[in-house]
């Protein structure tokens, strides 16, 4: 069994995240791809991705790229920088702190209409 | 065919891993700038609610926007397909199995290029 600590576990999310944001990509692009048809179709297709339950995946979907990303800058960091390997349990603390940063206020704007009177 | 001589080095016809490992990190970098601006404007500038068919005409009326949704599209899709391909060749052991997962793989990459592309070169607004 691999004991690779942290770094270990950043791997297997880079990963996971990676294979879940392709997943949505294509979603995605089909989705844009029915403008082509006019309004109709496509705005009812996006009045799905509007709805309250939707906000949660959009903020997941938020989250994953946030750290798909920043995690991505700490594996290009370890790739070419002399010091990286050195450092990389340090980067990715970083990348932890980082991505709470990003992420807690991000959470809020997102899911604060949630709970308006006037809703999303 | 790669060679794995017993001293760690790596002997291989083929440069496609090599080219692999750096396509993917220059896509990343490009997409560090694109799918940033993409998300301030979606979820910040605008808002999801925000979004229907009258706002994405009224970028697309812009050929800055289209070719900027084009960078997007195009760079995505290759470092997602570099991304799934590594994936898929480590947990995808049975050999017919993994060239079948990568051919569509990789079908399915070219059919959303070609589509998304064209749609981004003749949409015109409706309605």
């Amino acid at each position: 069994m691999y004991r690779g600590g942290e770094g270990q576990t950043a791997f297997y999310l880079h990963r996971f995240t990676g294979v879940g944001i392709f997943i949505f990509l294509v979603l995605h692009i089909i989705d844009t791809i029915l403008v082509w048809w006019g309004p109709g179709l496509y705005n009812q297709v996006l009045a799905f991705y509007q709805t309250p339950a939707f906000r949660i995946v959009e903020l997941v979907l938020i989250a994953a790229v946030v750290f798909h990303a920043l995690n991505g800058i700490r594996i290009i960091l370890v790739d070419f920088w002399e010091s990286g390997t050195q450092y990389q349990v340090l980067l990715l603390r970083v990348v932890v702190a980082a991505f709470t940063l990003l992420m807690v206020p991000t959470a809020y704007l997102l899911l604060l209409p949630l709970f308006q009177e006037g809703g999303p | 065919m790669t060679q794995h001589p017993r001293d760690g080095s790596v002997r291989s016809a083929s440069r496609f891993e090599l080219w692999s490992w750096l396509l993917m990190r220059i896509t990343a970098v490009v997409l560090l700038i694109l799918v940033l601006g993409h998300l301030v404007v979606m979820h910040i500038e605008n808002d999801v609610s925000k979004l229907n068919y009258t706002f994405v005409a009224h970028r697309w009326s812009s050929p800055w926007w289209r070719g900027f949704d084009f960078l997007l599209l195009g760079t995505t899709l290759l470092h997602g397909v570099l991304g799934v391909r590594t994936v898929t060749t480590d947990y995808v052991r049975n050999p017919r199995l993994r060239v079948m997962v990568q051919s569509g793989l990789v079908v399915i990459t070219c059919v959303l290029l070609v589509l998304g592309s064209a749609i981004l070169l003749i949409f015109e607004a409706k309605g």
